[in-house]
């Protein structure tokens, strides 16, 4: 097994449980976020990838866990504190208003940051000829990378992205693969979730399956396929 | 606690504002529920409370469904901001009416 530098994590949500109704969904999950790196967190539909990526994001509150943020511990983790720290939660449905276009997000951000780079961050989510559009008004792709020119002009210490890639285009797939590894390169934590295997192989650094309530750490990606667990239980014939 | 944006703190008081109006039409057109039979009339103090939380409650309400709360949460806005912002037209407005009412 290829040995690993050891880094420490910029968000731990760890020991975190969580039931719907009567039905236990996380019972032991740890997800770890570390600075400069892609993790991708894995699992079948339904099994608490979104769960767990909204606790670590302060959005929802475990029955049991904690949540450690650039050294905070936070017991009742919610999203405003966490984003005053440096995270960027994207949500797996829209995040931008429908009544502002994508130049006024950007601009609130701008003000909000004191950011000065929006120039840049338009050029390189492709976005010039879309700034006076409203969100209605993009299709998914252009929705995604404005939404992630937001997360960029914000410098996030860490991206927890939920189903980033659902419903893309090729093209779109690659940009975003682009602004996610750009992100990482920056030094930001990126998480990201979904199915789209081989393009989800291609943007992380860190495989973690999400399974029967609790997640396991498969490192990167060729060590993940060599799990055979993983390949039964998830994978199948994926790759 | 941290308020939105100004662009987004505008847009919240506005919509809150207009809720309120469109409620207080739909009360004097049912008839008032107050102090007299006029068009805009005071409610009770009790109804003014629940008038002003219910209008409150709606402007939370749309701000959800705008997507705006996880928007601004990710400002590093609580939602309990966003909630105080949606009550204040309404709060300011009625203060208003029963002020006019007494003169």
């Amino acid at each position: 097994m290829a040995s690993r530098a050891i880094v420490t994590p910029v968000l731990v949500a760890e020991c975190i449980g969580k039931r719907f109704g009567g039905q236990a969904v996380l019972t032991a999950a740890t997800l770890r976020a570390e600075p400069g790196c892609v993790t991708a967190l894995v699992g079948r539909n339904g099994i608490g990838k979104s769960t767990l990526v909204k606790i670590a994001a302060g959005w929802m509150r475990p029955d049991h866990g904690t949540v450690q943020f650039r050294g905070h511990l936070h017991e009742h983790a919610q999203l405003y504190r966490l984003a005053e720290e440096g995270l960027f939660y994207l949500p797996d449905r829209a995040l931008l208003s429908p009544g502002y276009s994508v130049r006024e997000h950007l601009d609130s951000v701008t003000r909000r940051w004191n950011r000065q780079d929006v120039t840049e961050v338009v050029r390189i989510t492709g976005l010039e000829s879309h700034l006076r559009q409203r969100p209605a008004a993009l299709s998914q792709g252009e929705l995604r990378r404005a939404e992630l020119a937001v997360a960029l002009l914000r410098c996030p210490a860490c991206l927890l992205a939920d189903e980033p890639y659902r419903g893309l285009a090729p093209y779109d797939r690659e940009t975003l693969t682009d602004l996610l590894r750009r992100l990482a390169k920056g030094g930001c934590a990126v998480v990201v979730t979904g199915h789209e295997v081989p393009t989800l192989w291609e943007v992380a650094d860190r495989v973690v399956w999400c399974t029967d309530g609790t997640t396991y750490d498969l490192g990167s990606p060729a060590e993940a396929v060599e799990d055979w667990r993983f390949r039964q239980g998830y994978l199948a014939s994926a790759l | 606690m941290r308020l939105p944006d100004r662009r987004f703190t505008v847009g919240l008081l506005r919509r809150a504002l207009y809720l309120w109006l469109g409620a207080r039409l739909l009360v004097a057109l049912a008839g008032g529920g107050g102090v007299g039979n006029r068009g805009l009339v005071p409610l009770t103090p009790r109804g003014t409370g629940l008038f002003v939380l219910l209008v409150g409650f709606l402007g939370l309400l749309e701000t959800r469904r705008r997507n705006e709360h996880l928007l601004l949460a990710n400002f590093g806005v609580p939602e309990a901001a966003m909630a105080g912002l949606a009550l204040l037209p309404a709060l300011l407005a009625e203060i208003t009416v029963w002020l006019v009412a007494r003169l």
